[in-house]
């Protein structure tokens, strides 16, 4: 990871600025992503273009917020494969609460967001008090919550009338859509949580090292627990928002959201082990991902291909990040 | 025939840069003889043994098998020539049966396909050497770690090897357990097999040891006949002459109030009622051979046991319901002795590591405050003089004695009052442990009172205002001030007791 520069002489300030930037962890990411950038603005002239980045920050959206959140979860050293059926089971909850049972909106929302919680507590919970890997309770969630969706619902989309709380959800705002500020405004909140809260800091000192974190009066256990909650929560808000975007509540969305969303994380530059990752990082790997669909939807690639490719992209991602990590050991 | 020397090492050599691990030691053994191999912790043990078994090649020296001169290049080449290790941590796959594990490596095959009959035989061959009984299609996760131990060195007899080396091999039994293995290398060595067997644990030595060599700072001191020198002898050539140049002073603090107090402290089959207190000030040395009892102490006032009773005091207050985040509420701070495992976050930054414990005590609960801890970071790596580029340098890319000054660091940050220290200076380089000792004495000035755990009876010595031997789980004798001399510690620590219940 760091560079070894040799200080040969006393650098000025911009070398020194320079070394700086060198030496940072995400630059190879950054790289690729402007060549990523470059490449599709000069294949595709629409890529460029205002309205086409604004649509790719509202698409980075439906995956980022989860994908902030992930970074949490996996500098923890836990995972969390559920979110795509959470997405779904709150966008069906959503839909039984409000138009069958007739629960204000408002409330709906409270109620699904505080459903959306425990279920993550309970994974959290059951990692760390039984030692259940949240791998484990994650894929059993990952089945059982998109069935619960499918059971509230009987499969079939229930249609929300617009409300006020769509334009929240699928509006714009000063010509931005909303999911793309919510995805801005998760990212900076993530951010500021990861390095400016006595939380954050410990969430890296859990996945580090767990036993040193636990002796040195870290609690561990609360702590993961209120992770996971937060994952399931960020996954819960994607479904609201699915919602929004299709106007009616259904339980076949977000179908593969764990997938980008670990992705971003992983071309982030976290490590599966925990300890390792920034929001930065993650910022860039969904804005990756998001720029790649995009510019493979314009240049008009097979869509089943596409799939080769965003699977082709991760392998590369984890292949950089271990070729990187064990360069870093032996230097 | 049992004269015949099977091993013969002369002038082994080895450096590590500046420092000499091993100069011109000797050493001969003979076909069924068993040796015992005893020194202090960086004596010069592991680096002869692993000169043998190959994991190491001297620097000079040679060695001879059965009169052929041979130059390991690698431990796989040692093996192959008849040199086995059984190391002190296991080695074995607990979800694979006895036989598959004893085997390892070497499956024997048919078109293709394990030949499971032909493995078992092999397995039933190596056990029989021992003697033992043991189901070979058991699966090993399942056994006792006694059975464990036993598979692990039936492995180690799979390839019918001429000289054993057993390293710590009852580290982790029980006396019976001990017993019962004690008598598998006796008959190993009966059936020819040349042991060379390293043991911290002295009462041991009679019973199963021919001969001894004691080691020290790289040399030999002596080679004797077992039933020719008596343990207190032994002693003396481990711990050699003290001749410390800088001696701290000693202090006496039992008039000064009593911070921590343990009433009947108890852990079932490893403490039995053990009490003390700690005063203000002051550097209390618990010394005992492994399996004693002293890690059990500490982590049981720490509350990290739940199969501990007894009642703990701090500052005259009774403790209820003891774990790790209440006792560092309460000013009670504990670091383990393995530092990589649950020392330190290796990927964090030094003064991310210093602040693990200070924030939400000493600091706030939920916002960070940068100035404030770049200034509380500042002052503990100058206290501490922690050698790192920044405090942003990942803690686990510094040297041992960095690390472990971080990780006592955090409980300096932290405002601690009392230190629950296991082997604090444990893969330390000497420099970094003379700073260490000067660092819990200034704290110890300063107030703060600490339990000094360590197996290396010189520092207990050195550091410790007084120091509490413990044998088999009991508090046994106390030493004060210079009454506490290394020999005299190693002494009391080895004293056998007369049979109890």
């Amino acid at each position: 990871m760091t560079e070894t520069t040799a200080p040969t002489t006393t650098p000025s300030s911009g070398v020194r600025l320079f070394q700086r930037v060198r030496s940072w962890d995400g630059l190879g990411l950054l790289v690729v992503f402007i060549a990523l950038y470059v490449t599709l603005s000069i294949m595709t002239p629409s890529f460029l273009t205002a309205s086409n980045q604004l649509s790719i920050l509202q698409n980075a959206a439906f995956f980022g917020i989860v994908a902030f959140v992930m970074t949490l979860v996996i500098v923890s050293g836990e995972i969390d494969i559920s979110v795509g059926s959470m997405a779904a089971l709150a966008s069906s909850l959503l839909g039984v609460f409000v138009m069958k049972q007739g629960v204000p909106m408002v409330l709906a929302i409270v109620l699904v967001l505080g459903i959306a919680a425990g279920i993550g507590a309970f994974a959290g919970a059951m990692r760390s008090y039984f030692n259940v890997p949240t791998f484990i309770s994650t894929l059993a969630l990952f089945l059982a919550l998109r069935g619960l969706a499918q059971l509230v619902t009987n499969n079939f989309p229930i249609p929300i009338p617009s409300s006020d709380f769509f334009y929240w959800g699928d509006g714009r705002v000063l010509g931005i859509p909303v999911p793309a500020i919510y995805l801005v405004a998760v990212g900076v909140l993530v951010a500021v949580i990861a390095r400016r809260t006595v939380f954050g800091r410990s969430v890296y000192a859990v996945g580090g090292n767990s036993k040193a974190a636990s002796l040195s009066g870290i609690p561990v256990r609360r702590i993961k627990i209120l992770v996971m909650a937060m994952s399931s929560t960020a996954a819960a808000v994607t479904g609201l928002l699915l919602s929004a975007q299709l106007s009616s509540a259904n339980s076949t969305i977000a179908v593969g959201l764990e997938f980008d969303a670990i992705s971003a994380t992983i071309i982030g530059g976290a490590a599966l082990t925990g300890g390792k990752g920034t929001v930065v990082g993650t910022a860039i790997g969904v804005l990756f991902i998001a720029a790649l669909l995009n510019g493979m939807v314009l240049l008009g690639v097979n869509p089943y291909a596409q799939q080769v490719v965003r699977g082709a992209v991760v392998l590369i991602a984890v292949l950089v990040n271990v070729w990187r990590t064990r360069r870093h050991s032996i230097g | 025939m049992n004269d015949e020397t099977i091993l013969a090492c002369r002038g082994m050599t080895k450096r590590f840069g500046a420092v000499t691990a091993l100069e011109g030691v000797d050493f001969e053994l003979k076909r069924g003889e068993v040796r015992a191999l005893l020194g202090k912790n960086g004596a010069g043990k592991s680096t002869l043994v692993n000169l043998i078994s190959g994991s190491l090649q001297p620097d000079h020296g040679e060695i001879t098998l059965l009169g052929e001169t041979v130059h390991w290049a690698n431990p796989k080449a040692a093996q192959a020539g008849g040199i086995a290790v059984v190391h002190q941590e296991f080695s074995l796959v607990p979800g694979l049966t006895v036989a598959e594990n004893i085997t390892m490596g070497r499956w024997p095959r048919r078109r293709g396909f394990v030949n499971g009959a032909a493995l078992r035989e092999h397995a039933a061959r190596a056990l029989a050497l021992l003697g033992a009984d043991i189901p070979l299609t058991a699966e090993v996760g399942k056994l006792a770690l006694a059975e464990q131990q036993i598979v692990e060195i039936a492995k180690a007899l799979v390839d019918e090897p001429k000289v054993l080396i057993l390293d710590e091999p009852t580290s982790a039994l029980n006396q019976t357990e001990v017993e019962a293995l004690l008598g598998l290398v006796r008959r190993l060595a009966h059936g020819g097999v040349a042991v060379i067997y390293v043991s911290h644990r002295m009462k041991e030595i009679p019973l199963v040891a021919d001969t001894l060599t004691v080691l020290r700072d790289g040399r030999e001191v002596a080679t004797h006949d077992v039933a020719s020198v008596s343990s207190a002898q032994v002693a003396e050539l481990i711990s050699g002459s003290i001749d410390v140049g800088t001696e701290l002073e000693h202090r006496d603090r039992r008039e000064a109030p009593v911070v921590l107090r343990v009433e009947d402290l108890k852990v079932p089959h490893r403490l039995h009622g053990v009490s003390l207190s700690l005063h203000e000030g002051e550097v209390l040395g618990i010394a005992g051979l492994l399996g004693s009892g002293r890690t059990e102490l500490l982590e049981s006032v720490f509350g990290l046991r739940h199969d501990a009773t007894g009642r703990i005091e701090l500052g005259g207050r009774h403790v209820v319901g003891r774990h790790p985040r209440r006792m560092l509420d309460l000013g009670v701070a504990y670091t383990s002795e393995d530092r990589k495992a649950a020392g330190i976050v290796s990927m964090l930054g030094v003064g991310e590591n210093l602040l693990l414990t200070a924030r939400g005590r000493v600091l706030p609960k939920f916002w960070l405050r940068p100035i404030k801890e770049s200034r509380l970071v500042k002052d503990s790596m100058a206290a501490l003089s922690i050698r790192a580029s920044s405090p942003d340098q990942e803690i686990g890319t510094l040297s041992g004695g960095n690390q472990q000054k971080g990780v006592i660091g955090r409980a300096l940050t932290a405002k601690m009052r009392v230190l629950l220290l296991d082997e604090p200076t444990r893969g330390v380089d000497l420099h970094a442990k003379a700073q260490i000792y000067r660092l819990i004495r200034e704290l110890a000035d300063g107030g703060v009172s600490s339990i000094f755990v360590s197996s290396e009876l010189e520092e207990i010595a050195e550091v410790c205002d007084r120091v509490l031997i413990l044998r088999d789980g009991r508090v046994h004798e106390e030493l004060i001030g210079r009454e506490a001399t290394a020999e005299r510690i190693l002494a009391l620590a080895m004293r056998q007791e007369h049979e109890h219940d």
